[in-house]
C-alpha cells in the first residue's frame, strides 16, 4: 500500500530581507569581529549599527495542543552570543545602539528540516507538515513541526526527544561585501601629463617629473581616468595603484610605457563577512 | 508704563512670534539644505527639512521606532500586553491562544532624539516633527502587508491519512486559516489569526500612535511566550511601516526683470496679428517665453549671496519666474476679453474663456524704454515621503505580570533606561 505522508510545502513568511545583504548603509571596513557576533557600524558612525552571528542555537519549545487531536512543537534558531557577557560588555562599554535588523539574505537556506528528521517521523507514523517563521532579531527562523497524534503522547515524546537530541534544523547563509573592480587607464593619464609638461622623457623613454607636481596634477585629471563615473572623488584603491606603478628615486617619480601598464586593473572581487552553515 | 507703550510692546511681541507661527512649514531639502553640522548618525535616524520662514527650526522624521512608552524617560512602561485566551468557538474551540495588544509610536527612539536634541541645541537650532499631510500605514501580519485588518478564513481541512505502519486509513481533520487573494491565491496564516489597527489618516504629526489588538494561531502562542522571555522582535509574525507624505513649501524667491518696452511692443504686435488680434491663454503665455529667451526681456535672480544672477538656479524657477511676470504684464499690453462660447447643443457648459487682445498702451512706449522691476515668486508646494519603520521587541513580562523593556544591554540602550 502506498506510504501516504503529507509534506507540506513550506510556508516561508517573507519579512523585509533583501536577496543579498544590503551593507550601503554600513562601513564594513570599520566592523568589530569577536568569535560569536559581529558589530557593523552604521557609516559615519562608530557606535549604532546592526550586529550579524556566527554561531547559533536550537531551542525546542513546549508541544502544545492545536486542536482537532492536532498538535505542534516550535524549533527556534537564535544566536548563542545573546546574553553573552561578550556581547553585553561590548555593548555597555562603547554605548552601541543596535539596530536591532536582521541582516541575513532571502536566499538563506533557514530552518529547513533534514532529511533523516523526516525519515524518522515518518518511522514513527506520524502525519505530520511544517511552517518556516523567518527573522524575528535576534532569532534566524523559527520551525514550526504540527503533526496529528489522536493521544499518542508516547509517540509525542519520541518526537520532542529525537527533535531535541539530533542535529534535525540547517541554518545556511552568507553575507558578503562586493568590493568594485577598479582600472585606472595610466597610458592616458600620462600623456595627458606630459602633454601638459608635467612630465618629461629621458634618453631611455622614461617619463619623469616631480612628485609633488605629478600627484598635484594627477589629482586635477578627470577621475572617468581612473575608473570612476564622471562626478565621483578617485577612489583609494585606484590612486594607490596609479602611485605604485612610479618607481621614486629622492623627489622624482620614473616610469617606462609597457603594454603590461597600458591599464591598472583590480578585478571585482567578493568579501565573505559571515558565512554560518550548520545543521543544529 | 503708559498705554502707547503697552501697545508697542504688545506689537513687538507680536511682530517676533507672528511670523515663526504664520506660515513656518518644512522646505524641500533642493530649494534649502538643511542647516549644516548635523551628524551622520542623526542623519541616518531622521529625515531633516528646514523651515520656509525660520532659519533657527528643523522639522524631522524618525526612521524607525517602535512600541510607544508611557511612564518616565528613566521607567518607561511599554504599551503591550499579552495574554493567554482560552478560545471558545470556531475551529480553534477550547485551545489557549495569545491576544496582544499594544501601539505603535513613530515618535522614534528617546536616546537617538536626545542626540538630535543635543545636535540642534550645539548648532542653535529648535526641532520639532513634522506635520504630514497623509500617512498610510502599512502592517507585515504573518507575512501578509495588511492596511490595518487581517482577517483570515479558518476551517477544518478534511483528510485521509494511512498510517505507514499499520496501513489503517483514518479521515482526519485539521485547523486551518487562510487568506484567498482576489486572483484566486490562497495563502496560510500561520501566526496571527486575527489582526486590527487603528490607522492615523488625514493631517498628522508624524511624532503619533497607532493601536493594535491580535490573535495569535494556537501554534504561535508558545513562540510569544519565547519572544517575551528572551525580548526577542515579533517581526516574524509583526512589525510596521508608515508612509508619511510630508508637504513642503518652496521659499519665496525675488527676480529682476529688465523689460524693453519698444522691443515688446513691437513683437506683441507681431505677435497678435498672427493670432488675428484674439490670443488664448496658452498662446500668451508661449510668448512671453519667447520674450525672455530672446532677451527683450532679462530675468535676473538673487541668490543666496545676494547677488544678482543670470542662470536660473533651477528649472522650476524659472517657470516660477516666467509665470510671475506673465501676470504682471499681461495685463499692460493685452487686454483680457470674457468670451461665452455660443454651444451648438442645449444644455451644454456654458463655461467662460478668455482671449486677449493687444492694449495699446503707448504711455510705456514713449515714456520709459527700458523698466527694471523687482518680484517674488514662489514655485509651489512639493510632496516629500517619508518612512518610519517599527518593530515591536525588546519587551518581557506579560501573561499576567507587567511588561517591561528588556534589560539586556541593547535594549537599555536603544530604549534609554
Amino acid at each position: 500500500m502506498k506510504k501516504l505522508i503529507m509534506l507540506c510545502a513550506l510556508m516561508v513568511s517573507l519579512v523585509s530581507l533583501n536577496t543579498y545583504a544590503d551593507l550601503s548603509e554600513y562601513a564594513v571596513d570599520d566592523r568589530r569581529i569577536f568569535p560569536e557576533f559581529i558589530f557593523l557600524p552604521i557609516k559615519g558612525s562608530d557606535t549604532q549599527g546592526a550586529f550579524l552571528y556566527t554561531r547559533y542555537k536550537k531551542t525546542v519549545l513546549t508541544p502544545v495542543s492545536i486542536g482537532s487531536g492536532w498538535r505542534s512543537v516550535a524549533i527556534s534558531l537564535s544566536p548563542t552570543a545573546i546574553g553573552s557577557t561578550a556581547l553585553n560588555q561590548f555593548i555597555s562599554t562603547n554605548n552601541i545602539i543596535d539596530n536591532r535588523k536582521n541582516l541575513i539574505p532571502t536566499d538563506a537556506e533557514l530552518c529547513l528540516l533534514s532529511a533523516d528528521a523526516k525519515r524518522k517521523i515518518a518511522e514513527l507514523g506520524l502525519t505530520y507538515n511544517t511552517a518556516v517563521l523567518v527573522g524575528g532579531y535576534p532569532k534566524a527562523c523559527t520551525l514550526i513541526v504540527r503533526y496529528y497524534t489522536a493521544a499518542q503522547s508516547d509517540l509525542e515524546k519520541s518526537l520532542v526527544n529525537y527533535l531535541t537530541v539530533n542535529n534535525v534544523v540547517s541554518l545556511s547563509f552568507s553575507i558578503e561585501e562586493v568590493l568594485p573592480a577598479v582600472s585606472v587607464s595610466f597610458h592616458d593619464i600620462i600623456n595627458q601629463l606630459y602633454s601638459n609638461d608635467v612630465l618629461q622623457i629621458d634618453a631611455q623613454n622614461n617619463y619623469y617629473g616631480s612628485i609633488s607636481a605629478v600627484t598635484f596634477h594627477a589629482a586635477q585629471l578627470s577621475p572617468v581616468l581612473f575608473g570612476e563615473l564622471d562626478e565621483a572623488p578617485i577612489s583609494f584603491v585606484a590612486w594607490e595603484l596609479f602611485l605604485n606603478a612610479f618607481t621614486l628615486s629622492g623627489k622624482t617619480l620614473k616610469v617606462q610605457l609597457t603594454s603590461s601598464n597600458e591599464t591598472l586593473s583590480i578585478p571585482g572581487a567578493r568579501e565573505e563577512i559571515v558565512n554560518v552553515n550548520a545543521t543544529l | 508704563m503708559n498705554f502707547a507703550k503697552k501697545a508697542n510692546m504688545v506689537a513687538l511681541v507680536s511682530a517676533i512670534t507672528l511670523p515663526m507661527l504664520a506660515n513656518a512649514s518644512p522646505v524641500a531639502p533642493e530649494q534649502k539644505p538643511v542647516p549644516a553640522g548635523f551628524s551622520e548618525q542623526v542623519l541616518a535616524n531622521f529625515e531633516l527639512y528646514a523651515d520656509s520662514d525660520n532659519n533657527r527650526l528643523v522639522w524631522y522624521v524618525p526612521k524607525n521606532g517602535s512600541v510607544a512608552m508611557l511612564g518616565t524617560a528613566a521607567n518607561p512602561v511599554p504599551r503591550f500586553s499579552a495574554n493567554y485566551f482560552q478560545e471558545f468557538s470556531g475551529v480553534f474551540a477550547g485551545q489557549t491562544v495569545v491576544t496582544m495588544g499594544g501601539s505603535f509610536s513613530t515618535a522614534g527612539f528617546a536616546p537617538l532624539r536626545a542626540q538630535l536634541q543635543t545636535e540642534a541645541t550645539r548648532l542653535g537650532l529648535q526641532i520639532s516633527p513634522a506635520q504630514a499631510k497623509k500617512a498610510t500605514t502599512k502592517f507585515i501580519v504573518s507575512g501578509f502587508d495588511v492596511d490595518g485588518k487581517l482577517d483570515p478564513t479558518c476551517t477544518l481541512e478534511r483528510m485521509i491519512v494511512t498510517n505507514p505502519i499499520t496501513g489503517e486509513t483514518t479521515e482526519i481533520s485539521m485547523p486551518k486559516c487562510e487568506i484567498t487573494y482576489d486572483d484566486g491565491t490562497v495563502r496560510e496564516v500561520d501566526t496571527i489569526q486575527k489582526f486590527t489597527a487603528l490607522v492615523p489618516t488625514g493631517q498628522t504629526s508624524v511624532s503619533t500612535s497607532i493601536p493594535f489588538q491580535a490573535k495569535t494561531t494556537p501554534a504561535y502562542a508558545p513562540v510569544v511566550e519565547g519572544n517575551m522571555a528572551s525580548g526577542s522582535n515579533f517581526d516574524d509574525s509583526l512589525s510596521a511601516v508608515v508612509d508619511w507624505e510630508i508637504p513642503t513649501n518652496s521659499i519665496t524667491r525675488t527676480a529682476r526683470f529688465t523689460i524693453n518696452y519698444n522691443q515688446v511692443f513691437e513683437k506683441a504686435t507681431t505677435f497678435a496679428a498672427i493670432h488675428d488680434w484674439a490670443c488664448v491663454d496658452i498662446e500668451v503665455s508661449t510668448f512671453f517665453q519667447r520674450l525672455v529667451r530672446d532677451g527683450s526681456i532679462k530675468i535676473e535672480y538673487l541668490n543666496s549671496n545676494n547677488q544678482w544672477v543670470v542662470n536660473a538656479p533651477n528649472a522650476s524657477d524659472f517657470v516660477g519666474a516666467v509665470g510671475a511676470l506673465e501676470r504682471e504684464i499681461r495685463s499692460e499690453i493685452f487686454a483680457e476679453m470674457t468670451s461665452y462660447a455660443q454651444p451648438n447643443l442645449p444644455n451644454v457648459s456654458r463655461q467662460a474663456s478668455a482671449v486677449f487682445t493687444l492694449r495699446a498702451n503707448y504711455e510705456k512706449q514713449i515714456f520709459r524704454v527700458n523698466e527694471t522691476r523687482v518680484f517674488n515668486y514662489n514655485p509651489g508646494p512639493v510632496i516629500k515621503t517619508a518612512r518610519t519603520d517599527m518593530f515591536v521587541g525588546c519587551l518581557t513580562g506579560g501573561f499576567g505580570t507587567p511588561v517591561v523593556v528588556s534589560t539586556a544591554p541593547n535594549c537599555k540602550a536603544l530604549f534609554g533606561i
